[in-house]
């Protein structure tokens, strides 16, 4: 399993980048959905932090939330084959750390749309 | 009380995870009596009044669009009709059996949940039947209500053990015999108060070397009646993309919405095939295989497309449409996460 360094450089977890940032957003809303998806597949094969100590916040932006991480937690990825390999989230000796996770996206005539798998 | 295997019993787990997959995995006839007596020792044991019919269907499509329209032509209320059905399966779930699914298993149910009609494939008779909305309605809300069969072998794998292998005599052992039974003999099943359909064994099942549904020269998975499943590398794939893979237009290795199956798409016609229909130079190539390759390509309908051919974390490759605007790999992939490429590129690991 990774261990995720709290230094603010990325992990990426197939298409989705997660890093310690300092602070939330002021907009960010909080999310009680259980369990904590941080990232939806259209196959079912979702991104979900497992953890006492977690909470998510969303943002206006589709593809940006924030994970308030109190002790350890552990983003797994649930699918059975080609699985990408579970991060360790650990807030170490603070009590808290926050997260950044951007979804990962690609050109579209539009501008821009979310990865779909 | 069990506490400890002896090493007699632990020497016997490997031929015991063999046997089972290998029941998982068959591809025999269903054995129609031994299914009949488990299924009606199953339904005593779940204090219900055993079937009145056990009908044998061909596939786990026919078995699931039988079940509820067989439902539907006895008249009994919507309502409850549906409530019948659910407190059957969660009846039997709960006192027989447990649900472990397995890649196999889960692609089939995708592919049901995805695209439950596959003409011409299904029956000519639940075609004529399927005209009818309320059928369709029928079909559309109770087909999930089935226990899995063979599909679902890993449960009885685990608990058989104890009770074959060490000769534990657990309280409800009857109730595992008996659902073990049912398991090995048949595939889907559609449990109902009146009646249940059983569905044959597929007769075709091809895995790729990590074991998930996989080929390119037809079903991956097939029952004796044509209904079968169509997948690459496990990505469910529409039949028309294996059984017409001639006709199959190379440029979705780039375009199609999704990810996957693009993916699918490149391996069915081959890279060699998309980029010869497709006119592509390389614009930059990054030394790390997981900041990729940048292409450029001009695209029927969008001349100048650029798109970044990159690997993930579990070895797949991928490609993504990225902004014509874009000058390296580095940049694009960067991009993608809409990061910048100082951050990006100090990244500490990709899985």
């Amino acid at each position: 399993m990774i261990k995720i360094k709290n230094d603010g450089t990325p992990v990426f977890q197939g298409d989705l980048a997660i890093r310690a940032v300092s602070a939330l957003p002021d907009q960010a809303s909080k999310s009680d959905a259980q369990p904590v998806i941080v990232a939806h597949s259209e196959t079912g094969h979702h991104h979900v932090v497992v953890g006492d100590g977690v909470t998510l916040w969303n943002t206006d932006h589709p593809l940006l939330s924030f994970l308030v991480v109190r002790g350890e937690a552990t983003l797994e990825h649930q699918r059975a084959w080609d699985t990408h390999d579970p991060i360790r989230l650990d807030s170490g000796d603070k009590p808290e750390v926050i997260y950044e996770i951007r979804r990962q996206r690609e050109h579209s005539p539009d501008g821009w749309r979310r990865v779909q798998d | 009380m069990l506490k400890k295997l002896t090493k007699k019993q632990q020497a016997q787990l490997p031929h015991w995870r063999d046997k089972w997959i290998a029941i998982g995995l068959s591809t025999d006839r269903a054995d129609w009596d031994r299914a009949e007596q488990a299924l009606r020792a199953c339904y005593r044991h779940a204090q219900l009044d055993e079937p009145k019919l056990i009908v044998p269907t061909a596939s786990p499509l026919l078995a699931v669009q039988a079940g509820p329209i067989a439902d539907l032509i006895l008249g009994t209320p919507d309502l409850r009709r549906r409530a019948k059905s659910v407190s059957v399966k969660s009846t039997l779930t709960r006192e027989v059996c447990h649900t472990l699914h397995d890649a196999v298993a889960c692609a089939v149910f995708g592919a049901l949940k995805e695209h439950p009609i596959v003409p011409p494939q299904r029956s000519l008779l639940i075609e004529e039947v399927l005209q009818s909305s309320a059928a369709q309605k029928a079909f559309s809300a109770n087909w999930i209500q089935y226990l899995g069969g063979r599909f679902w072998a890993s449960w009885s794998a685990f608990e058989s053990f104890f009770r074959e292998v060490c000769q534990y005599e657990f309280p409800l052992a009857d109730r595992a015999r008996d659902c073990a039974e049912m398991t090995q003999s048949s595939c889907w099943i559609w449990p109902h108060r009146e009646f249940a359909t059983v569905s044959d064994r597929p007769c075709v099942l091809h895995r790729d070397d990590a074991g998930q549904l996989h080929s390119l020269d037809g079903a991956a998975i097939q029952w004796v009646n044509g209904w079968g499943v169509y997948a690459v590398h496990g990505t469910v794939v529409p039949s028309d993309w294996i059984e017409q893979k001639d006709q199959l237009d190379p440029t979705l290795a780039l375009t199609h919405a999704n990810v996957e199956l693009r993916r699918a798409a490149a391996e069915i016609v081959g890279w060699d095939a998309v980029l010869a229909h497709v006119p592509t130079t390389v614009v930059d190539t990054d030394d790390n295989p997981q900041i990729g390759t940048l292409l450029r390509a001009d695209l029927p309908d969008a001349p100048g497309s650029q798109f970044l051919r990159v690997q993930c974390g579990t070895g797949r490759v991928f490609v993504l449409s990225v902004p014509p605007d874009c000058r390296t790999a580095l940049q694009a992939n960067a991009w993608t996460y809409d990061m910048t490429e100082d951050v990006f590129k100090l990244f500490q690991a990709r899985t």
